[in-house]
């Protein structure tokens, strides 16, 4: 190796610098990550698997691009994680179930078959709560995932696998999806940005589905940067998924925005009069000074609803789930308890290989479809969904951009929440509405005088991601992480 | 967990699960009631909301890209993969056990 490579400070285009100067080999780099790996993730937990052959092959193929004088893509060479509900050919996807323990994938999701041709580098598949049900990584069949920031606390969830293999510098981006919150959410837990695209952005083919009127594929990385780098690549309209949308996005025309004087931001009231700890108050105070000090004007906004938002999403999401989820049958997906009639099979499978979160959200959704209860809970939460879009679509006439926190809490210890599924699920109250209103939003790490992160959230509107862009890029250039 | 109204009874879970294809032990399904009940209490709050107004037909947009009733010509073999994934097959078939209990 010509250079000693500090892992933790490796960005995509800090990367890129490196292999473009042939300063360290796509080959080398990998290796170093999946050496970094076998003892660091031991105290993390992050991977569930590790493609240690299929990256370095990978990675190889990078390295024969750039001798032979080709140009690569920023994403060349980028070691990735991305989280095992998304499925990459011949490689198990367990979606950290044990319901599908033996599976492995028969095809790439769109958005892997994507940044395959960019050429980047698949190290590893992350941990996350069966079928990306949680908020703290807890409801995984396999292992537990910890903060890199501090052990005894949760990454957040679902995609808590993600957030912790790039914040403990196990690889430099990631994968995560996001159903509630579940990339923004662990993005602020672990100090990181996290970001939930507008719906249909994205492809969801090949990502297992929970809630498909709600799911979208979504990029966790260190800074905006590299999260709009990654976002670049896997958005726009694929044949295999009927929501997608056309999109183009260029990313240096949001670079050379250089201040915030065109945006007007509006902080959402509704969600500063909850009862939040005062140091996360202060620390979403001083970023609204950053904002304005960067040119944006910022008011008050009302969306009187949004403080429905979770209760709507508690019927929506399992209603979806209770369909979605009934392809299991431990027979298609390499799972199989033998003997019986096919009913014994489908109740043994079922009932054994789901864990309680899983199982909880079946049955509440098979009741909220149910003959009787179906317009006094699916159809009612219907109207109160575009209710809620509705007045989001208002005040984004006015604003370019909402802000609220991404979680009322940081990081909180094992165990904390997992005795009340309502206390869990409050931990989605401000992520949610951006889901049910289709909307993209980013959440950005902010600091008070906490050890542990907070997140800042700011939501666009539809199909506006440069604007979430612009205002990351700008506002951490001028904030810090605290030193350690 | 705290006490809620009772919107589901156990029998009502019970045959939730039964519908739902999923065996649970005996002693859970009294956490699980309660936990619904409490899940439950707390999205019917949305029944205070007035939502007369809207009006779902009108405000949701069809989908623009449904692809056309067209068979497409077969590129791969990601059929034979998607089968290699069967716990059991004959042939491409996926084999299951008696759909009938032999001894009722």
């Amino acid at each position: 190796m010509k250079t000693m490579i500090t892992l933790h400070e490796l960005t995509i285009k800090k990367t890129h610098e490196l292999l473009t100067k042939k300063e360290i080999s796509a080959f080398e780099l990998t290796k170093e990550f999946l050496e970094y790996i076998q003892n660091r993730d031991k105290e993390i937990g992050a991977y569930l698997s590790i493609r240690h052959d299929e990256a370095l092959e990978e990675a190889n193929e990078v390295d024969r691009k750039i001798a032979s004088g080709q140009k690569i893509e920023y994403l060349a060479g980028i070691p990735m994680a991305i989280k095992d509900n998304i499925l990459i050919k011949d490689w198990p996807a367990t979606a950290g179930s044990k319901i599908l323990k033996n599976y492995r994938a028969a095809y790439d999701a769109t958005v892997i078959e994507r940044l395959k041709k960019s050429g980047a580098i698949f190290i590893g598949k992350t941990n996350l709560d069966e079928f990306a049900m949680g908020s703290s990584t807890e409801n995984s069949a396999y292992q537990l995932t910890k903060n890199p920031l501090d052990l005894e606390r949760v990454p957040g969830g679902s995609s808590g696998g993600s957030a912790a293999a790039v914040a403990s510098h196990q690889a430099v981006c990631a994968l995560g999806s996001e159903t509630g919150g579940s990339v923004r959410q662990p993005a602020a837990f672990c100090g990181l940005v996290g970001l939930k695209p507008t719906y249909g952005a994205v492809s969801r083919f090949g990502l297992m589905a929970m809630a498909s009127s709600l799911d979208q594929i979504a990029p966790l990385a260190k800074n905006t940067e590299d999260v709009a780098l990654l976002f670049e690549k896997i958005i726009g309209e694929d044949k295999h998924d009927a929501t997608s949308l056309p999109y183009h996005f260029n990313f240096e025309e949001v670079e050379k925005i250089t201040d915030l004087k065109n945006f007007k931001i509006g902080i959402i009231k509704q969600c500063l009069e909850e009862g939040l700890d005062e140091d996360l108050k202060n620390a979403i105070a001083t970023s609204i000074k950053i904002l304005e000090s960067l040119g944006a004007k910022v008011e008050e906004v009302s969306i009187p609803h949004i403080g429905a938002s979770l209760a709507c999403y508690y019927i929506l999401m399992p209603a979806e789930v209770s369909a979605n989820l009934a392809r299991y049958d431990g027979l298609r997906y390499a799972f199989n308890e033998l003997g019986g009639t096919l009913n014994d099979l489908y109740f043994k499978n079922r009932g054994r290989n789901f864990g309680k979160e899983v199982r909880r959200r079946i049955v509440l959704g098979t009741f909220v479809l149910s003959s009787g209860y179906y317009d006094a809970y699916y159809l009612k939460a219907k109207k109160v969904q575009q209710l809620i879009k509705n007045e989001f679509d208002a005040a984004l006439q006015k604003f370019q951009l909402l802000l609220t926190p991404t979680a009322p809490t940081s990081a909180f210890k094992f165990g904390e929440k997992t005795k009340d599924p309502l206390t869990m699920y409050l931990s989605d109250i401000f992520t949610v509405p951006a889901n049910i209103s289709g909307l993209p939003a980013i959440s950005l790490p902010i600091w008070g005088k906490n050890k542990l992160p907070y997140g800042l959230q700011l939501m666009a509107p539809a199909l506006q991601e440069k604007n979430l862009f612009a205002a990351g890029l700008l506002f951490e250039k001028v904030t810090s992480r605290p030193k350690k | 967990m705290e006490k809620h109204n009772k919107v589901i009874t156990e029998k009502t879970v019970e045959h939730l699960l039964e519908l739902s294809r999923m065996e649970i032990k005996e002693k859970e399904k009294e956490q699980l009631t309660a936990e619904l009940n409490g899940i439950l209490n707390y999205v019917r709050e949305l029944e205070k909301i007035p939502t007369d107004e809207i009006n779902l037909d009108t405000a949701q947009k069809p989908g623009k890209n449904l692809r056309q009733d067209k068979p497409e010509e077969e590129k791969s073999n990601e059929w034979e993969r998607l089968i290699d994934a069967f716990s059991n097959r004959k042939e491409q078939w996926l084999k299951i056990p008696p759909i009938f209990d032999k001894n009722p």
